[in-house]
């Protein structure tokens, strides 16, 4: 079981001689192998959430468990991509890819056929042996993914992963993406600025609402998709012309919007 | 396309022209003062009687030794003196990039005797060490050693600190983040501050050869001093110069090897 469970989750930073609160009262339940996305406007403390599930970061008040376990620290039972992609400059391709097993201690050879096989399912081919700066933001986005996938992780987090990239390789990514989660079903939290992504990617969408960061909905998109059948088109623009999808994506718009607005008229 | 060429400023074969163009200018300015007579022959020999002295000095022996020997005497006190450097600088910079404490600590030292110049030490390091190798190799150690640690501390200090999350999160404990992440990701200002170090290291050892030694090139130019010996003095100081443009040409060398293979 690699279900994530927030309990009453409350986060505050202090700056100087002010404190403030980041997160408020957060409750939230990822089950085994769903794909929750969060979107938020900036600064609602997404990434916090993120952060505080991968050990990095720790909550106030309230508790974040995986699989039933306190997280104490970070840990290869949950893998991170990072938005801006975070590899090892120094390491090749396979050498990043291979990384989070070399920690783990398994030997080069038994390391080599895992790598290969990411190698092959990312699409990296003929770049085994490449650095990350000759690659392109697209191929070290696929790099970083393999790397965290590599570790075979029960529950994968990825914050903004394709917030660094081109609209194009965006759309191929989250294709890649969705292929990849069928082929290997992970539990996943994915932090996102569009609203786009989340709704063509995620099981649910968590909305929250600006800082102090709570939760403002939780809309299931999986029965959605799977009523409306966006898992049999084969593109992306396919499914944002459907009337569900454009119906889902109009909601959490006027969500955000009204979250700025209440934003601004406040200062 | 030569009309679009304007905005890329002088080429490859521009540029080694006008490097070339200065080199024989100024060796021709130099010839001319020399032969015009407005100087004593004595204080001012031509370029050509300075080469004449450099080709007599690698042959025969001046106040000791000839130049190679010379320059093998400092090149040997100036690697003791830089090798100690970085051998000290590099980890205890590290360390303190890493550990706060450490940093508390040393600092306060650290940036008082920054301001104590090589030559300032030259004094203290006669009267505790000696001329021998001890005396020159603590002045040159005294220029080297501040260019390492602080090099080394801003590598240590300035890591990307999602390099080390993204390892902490794959799994790497403490020992396989300090090899594979830290020190990989400081290297680039750990050679940069070898370079600047050597080029200091080096500056420092001639100024502790003129005072406390009895070989080196420093030494050289000394009794040529003393002798008023004008064409020995400057064949010191093309010599030095040209071995510094060496060192550092070298470590440029490593350098960009290094950063390129990384993609810095």
């Amino acid at each position: 079981m690699s279900k994530i469970a927030f309990e009453r989750v409350s986060r505050s930073f202090v700056r100087g001689k002010e404190s403030f609160e980041a997160l408020v009262d957060i409750s939230l339940e990822v089950q085994e192998r769903e794909f929750v996305a969060i979107v938020g406007p900036s600064g609602c403390g997404k990434t916090t959430l993120l952060r505080m599930v991968a050990g990095l970061e720790f909550p106030s008040s309230g508790s974040v468990r995986v699989a039933n376990v306190e997280v104490a620290g970070p840990g290869p039972d949950r893998a991170v991509v990072f938005q801006a992609f975070a590899l090892f400059p120094w390491k090749s391709v396979e050498e990043n890819i291979g990384f989070g097993l070399k920690c783990r201690g398994v030997s080069e050879a038994d390391r080599r056929p895992v790598v290969a096989q990411f190698v092959e399912l990312m699409g990296l081919i003929g770049y085994e042996n490449a650095y990350p700066h000759q690659l392109s933001g697209g191929m070290q986005q696929r790099v970083a993914i393999a790397r965290s996938y590599a570790l075979d992780p029960g529950v994968l987090l990825m914050d903004e992963p394709f917030g660094a990239l081109d609209a194009q390789t965006r759309v191929v990514m989250q294709e890649e993406l969705i292929r990849l989660s069928r082929l290997k079903p992970r539990t996943v939290l994915f932090i996102t600025h569009s609203v786009e992504e989340a709704v063509y990617l995620a099981d649910r969408v968590v909305v929250m609402t600006r800082r102090p960061g709570r939760i403002k909905e939780i809309l299931d998109v999986g029965s959605v998709r799977r009523s409306e059948g966006w898992g049999r088109l084969e593109h992306v623009e396919e499914v944002m012309d459907t009337e569900s999808f454009v119906h889902l994506r109009t909601r959490i718009w006027r969500m955000l919007r009204e979250q700025q607005e209440a934003a601004a008229a406040r200062h | 396309m030569a009309q679009v060429s304007v905005h890329t400023g002088p080429g490859r074969k521009e540029l080694l022209f006008l490097s070339c163009a200065g080199v024989v200018g100024f060796f021709a300015g130099w010839h001319l003062l020399s032969v015009s007579g407005w100087f004593p022959k004595q204080f001012l020999p031509g370029p050509v009687a300075v080469l004449e002295t450099i080709v007599q000095l690698s042959r025969e022996k001046y106040s000791g030794d000839t130049l190679w020997g010379h320059l093998a005497a400092s090149l040997g006190r100036f690697g003791v003196g830089f090798l100690l450097a970085a051998a000290i600088g590099i980890p205890l910079g590290l360390l303190m990039g890493w550990f706060r404490w450490l940093d508390d600590i040393v600092s306060p030292f650290f940036e008082a005797l920054r301001f104590v110049a090589p030559i300032a030490w030259v004094p203290f390091a006669g009267l505790w060490f000696g001329t021998g190798i001890g005396g020159p190799t603590l002045i040159i150690f005294s220029g080297a050693f501040p260019p390492c640690l602080i090099n080394a501390y801003r590598g240590a200090k300035y890591v990307d600190r999602r390099l080390v999350e993204a390892a902490q999160t794959l799994g790497a404990g403490g020992i396989r983040i300090t090899a594979e992440v830290l020190l990989p990701a400081s290297l680039p200002s750990i050679l940069a501050g070898l370079r600047v170090s050597a080029g200091i290291g080096w500056q420092s050892l001639v100024g502790a050869e003129l005072i406390v030694v009895a070989s080196g090139v420093g030494y050289m130019m000394v009794q040529g001093q003393l002798n008023v010996a004008t064409t020995i003095v400057m064949a010191g100081m093309i010599a030095i110069g040209l071995v510094g443009v060496v060192i550092d040409f070298a470590l440029r060398w490593f350098e960009i090897r290094i950063k390129q293979s990384w993609g810095r």
